[in-house]
């Protein structure tokens, strides 16, 4: 065999067995730092951040010691190396191994012959297997180690997760706190198609309303007689699976703090809800109101929508409305809609064909973005935009100059004074024969003088319409023609009633009653932007009514506590606690941070944090200063708001 | 300090202006009967002005559909948050009436679901005693609109003050008349619009 031959036979020999060996130890660094993690894990919980570590820092480890080893035992690839490894360990080589790999002239067959007879390749089995063996008994002790850890140990070191602190050993026997270690999974409702969140051992709870929220602690073994949840006095249901209890609730729409109670034992945590919002919608065109001659051409609408989770329909609601009066007929149109499937946004466009809408003269079009969520759990959560109104103009109205509407009001108290006037005169027919005769004559002739005041209010409102100028009309209207219908019947209505005829009075009385029916369902008018100047003569009215009031006390108002106050005064309160390092402190932050929520939106990321720090054995005292800074701030104008002046 | 001003809200959508003679008449029956500092004629506001500050009550009506712009919806938010009590009156006394679908739901998007106002409320002893809630209208008594005589009035609520004050019982047509025609009826009709304002100022 040849000189190079056996070296690089010895060089592969020789690499191999360091690769394998440093190999070996690597896993043995990159498992003893796993060991370490788990093992103090064991004798005291790791949070979820430096457990997520284990890991990586055992790969790094394990790679860095790889890396070092190969380095050092790199001359193993060295054929000149390798010829020198073996001339140090055979010395009857007597250097022509290194020589012979060298030297390539003549004499190198002595040299090899040299080589031949002191068979180097012997030399190397002791030290491979050497190697090999202490890399074996190097890695075995943390092998061990590490498969010697309880299964869930290693799924908390080698998986960490939220919510797996459900997975240590629990401590302290059958005395132990059973809600002291908690694991909570928020599972959003399915149209949300969001992720389920869990939290280990929390003291906020944080979620889209309407989630699945799911509490689980040990112990359940021991029975649930003494384990109890709730929220305020509502009790939660709890139930066992194997060693595991449950308590399962729905997110609520606002904040709440949920106590636990396992005999003496007790914790709190919030639940704060993110409200799924409703969609925004925009209108962009038509971008203003309109009023519009003739209903005729093309309206181009333009919208979007944006939803915090989801859209499923976007659309344009049209509502038609048309009449007069107390009398409208409303029609509503969807128009232009899209289906966006889930997504965020949409937009929405379509053209109206204003000479298709059946529009007339005074006909109201309101036009807006209308947009749903997907939300089937608390929802649908629906959202419009602003309202553009489309008008279209009525020959009879005038917008620009002033119209006295005076007959249009006295008409409706006419007709309610006629239907009076006529339920009067029948009661009076119905109680003739239990009443003397000249008690009926009286009240006939009273039902008589009361209608011919109606009459002359009816004339004198037949005299405003037929004599008003500049309202768009001159002349007999279709209202005076009936109104005239009615002041007749009045007048004859009056004539038997003056003659105590009230049977003979009520066909014209009906009659008047009708025609005031019929003006009230004709055309009207209705002045826009103009309202009459109708000036109250005080002094003579001042302190003139005959009805007597009946003014009770009033019971006393209980005051309205400025919420924020309160808020800052139990603040104050949780600080002598957490001064005094009082067990209640983190449960009085809780309730403050979730009444907080509510009422003082701004002190709560702060409070939040508190709680936080305190939950890590941080001081929460500056966090909760700056709450309370947050909360007790002097009240600041806004700007761009006008200053109150209401009085009296 | 000024005198009490009794204020129509002026909005863009509808109708506004349909109560044209409610102004003249609440303000007559507040001389008849209170010894309130009264403007002698009401005023128009546009909802969505800064002048509405000026005005402590704010009278809303009509027939028609309403939807508030966002200028309008911001500004009666913020007089409300500010003490301002707003009375909306359905012209149309119909439950299924366009102008009730509409407002109701505008005020539930600005300040949550209206509730019912309890009918032995302060507000029905705050001037003229009504033991059995709000008074019914003769629109109602003659079956007209939906035919029902509404029992309650509603209310957006703090506690039990009401802010927004929403009636179904189209007061603004049983007080649609001149002041001087009250001396032909009996009652005055007018009587609780003393409950409301005097509510309104002393809650």
């Amino acid at each position: 065999m040849r000189v190079s031959e056996r070296v690089y036979r010895a060089r592969w020999l020789l690499a191999g067995a360091m690769l394998v060996a440093s190999i070996a130890r690597a896993a043995a660094v990159s498992l003893a730092i796993l060991l370490l993690f788990g093992l103090i894990d064991l004798a005291g919980p790791l949070p979820l951040g430096i457990r997520g570590a284990a890991l990586p820092a055992s790969v790094a480890g394990g790679l860095i010691a790889l890396g070092l080893l190969i380095a050092r035992g790199r001359y193993a690839f060295h054929p000149t190396r390798v010829a020198l490894y073996l001339e140090e360990r055979v010395p009857a080589l007597e250097y022509a191994l290194v020589t012979a790999l060298e030297h390539t002239g003549p004499g190198v067959n002595v040299l090899e012959q040299v080589v031949d007879r002191a068979e180097p390749e012997g030399a190397l089995r002791t030290p491979v297997i050497r190697a090999l063996a202490l890399s074996a008994a190097l890695l075995a002790p943390p092998l061990l180690g590490v498969a010697l850890l309880p299964l869930a140990l290693r799924e908390r070191i080698l998986r960490p997760a939220p919510g797996d602190v459900l997975l240590t050993a629990s401590r302290g026997g059958t005395s132990a706190s059973r809600v002291a270690t908690i694991a909570v999974r928020v599972i959003p409702p399915a149209y949300a198609r969001r992720e389920e969140r869990r939290f280990e051992d929390p003291s906020l709870v944080g979620g889209l309303a309407g989630s699945r929220v799911e509490l689980r602690g040990k112990g359940a073994a021991r029975g649930l007689d003494s384990l109890r949840a709730g929220i305020g006095s509502e009790a939660l249901r709890v139930t066992a699976v194997g060693d595991t209890w449950i308590v399962a609730l729905p997110m609520p729409d606002h904040p709440v703090a949920v106590r636990l109670i396992d005999r003496d034992y007790s914790r709190l945590f919030a639940l704060e809800p993110v409200a799924d919002q409703p969609p925004a919608a925009t209108l962009t065109a038509p971008s203003r109101d309109t009023t519009y001659l003739l209903p005729r051409g093309r309206l181009a609408l333009a919208g979007s929508a944006l939803d915090d989770i989801g859209l499923v329909r976007a659309e344009f609601e049209l509502m038609h409305t048309t009449g007069s009066g107390e009398r409208f007929v409303i029609r509503r149109i969807a128009l232009g809609g899209v289906s966006p499937g889930g997504a965020p946004s949409a937009s929405v466009q379509a053209t109206l064909l204003l000479d298709t809408m059946r529009l007339g003269p005074g006909d109201v079009l309101h036009v807006r973005v209308v947009a749903r969520d997907g939300n089937d759990v608390t929802g649908p959560g629906e959202g419009a935009s602003d309202t553009r109104t489309i008008r279209i103009a009525d020959p009879r109205l005038r917008d620009t100059i002033q119209v006295i509407p005076a007959a249009i009001a006295a008409l409706d108290t006419t007709m309610l004074s006629q239907r009076m006037l006529v339920i009067r005169a029948e009661t009076l027919l119905v109680q003739r024969r239990r009443i003397a005769a000249t008690a009926f004559e009286d009240r006939a002739r009273v039902l008589g003088r009361q209608q011919g005041l109606l009459r002359e209010r009816v004339e004198a409102v037949i005299e405003e319409l037929t004599t008003a100028t500049e309202v768009g009309f001159t002349g007999e209207t279709e209202a005076s023609g009936i109104l005239g219908e009615a002041a007749a019947a009045m007048k004859l209505a009056q004539r038997e009633l003056g003659e105590y005829r009230v049977p003979g009075a009520l066909p014209y009385m009906y009659r008047a009653l009708k025609a005031l029916e019929r003006v009230r369902n004709s055309e009207r008018l209705y002045l826009r932007g103009v309202f009459p100047k109708l000036v109250v003569d005080l002094d003579k009215v001042r302190l003139k009514g005959t009805d007597q009031p009946s003014v009770t006390p009033r019971d006393s108002r209980p005051v309205l506590l400025d919420a924020r106050r309160v808020l800052g005064e139990r603040l104050d309160r949780a600080i002598t606690l957490v001064a005094r390092r009082d067990p209640g402190a983190r449960d009085s932050l809780i309730l403050i941070r979730v009444d907080a929520l509510s009422r003082a939106p701004d002190a709560a990321p702060a409070l939040g944090r508190a709680v936080d720090a305190l939950r890590a054995g941080r001081d929460p005292l500056p966090l909760i200063a700056t709450a309370r800074r947050v909360l007790l701030r002097a009240t600041e104008a806004s700007p761009g708001v006008p200053a109150w002046r209401g009085g009296p | 300090m000024k005198p009490f001003t009794f204020a129509t809200g002026m909005y863009a959508s509808g109708d506004w202006e349909s109560g044209q003679m409610v102004a003249a008449i609440v303000i007559d029956s507040l001389a008849r009967f209170t010894a309130l500092d009264l403007a002698p004629t009401g005023v128009n506001v546009p909802v969505d002005s800064p002048q509405l500050f000026e005005y402590p009550f704010l009278y809303l009506t009509g027939h028609l559909p309403v939807r508030f712009t966002s200028a309008e919806r911001g500004n009666l938010s913020r007089y409300v948050q500010r003490g301002g009590f707003v009375f909306m009156d359905d012209h149309n006394h119909d439950v299924d009436g366009v102008f009730h679908k509409t407002a109701t739901e505008e005020l539930g998007r600005l300040f949550g679901p209206l509730r019912t106002v309890p009918n032995d409320h302060a507000l029905y002893r705050s001037f003229f005693k009504y033991e059995d809630g709000p008074p019914a209208t003769s629109h109602e008594l003659n079956g007209w609109g939906d035919n029902l005589v509404h029992e309650h009035l509603m209310g957006i609520m703090r506690g039990d003050r009401i802010d927004v004050l929403y009636s179904n019982k189209d007061y603004s047509s049983e007080w649609s008349m001149h002041p001087d025609s009250k001396r032909f009826l009996e009652v005055d009709p007018s009587r609780f619009s003393v409950n409301i304002v005097v509510y309104a100022l002393t809650r």
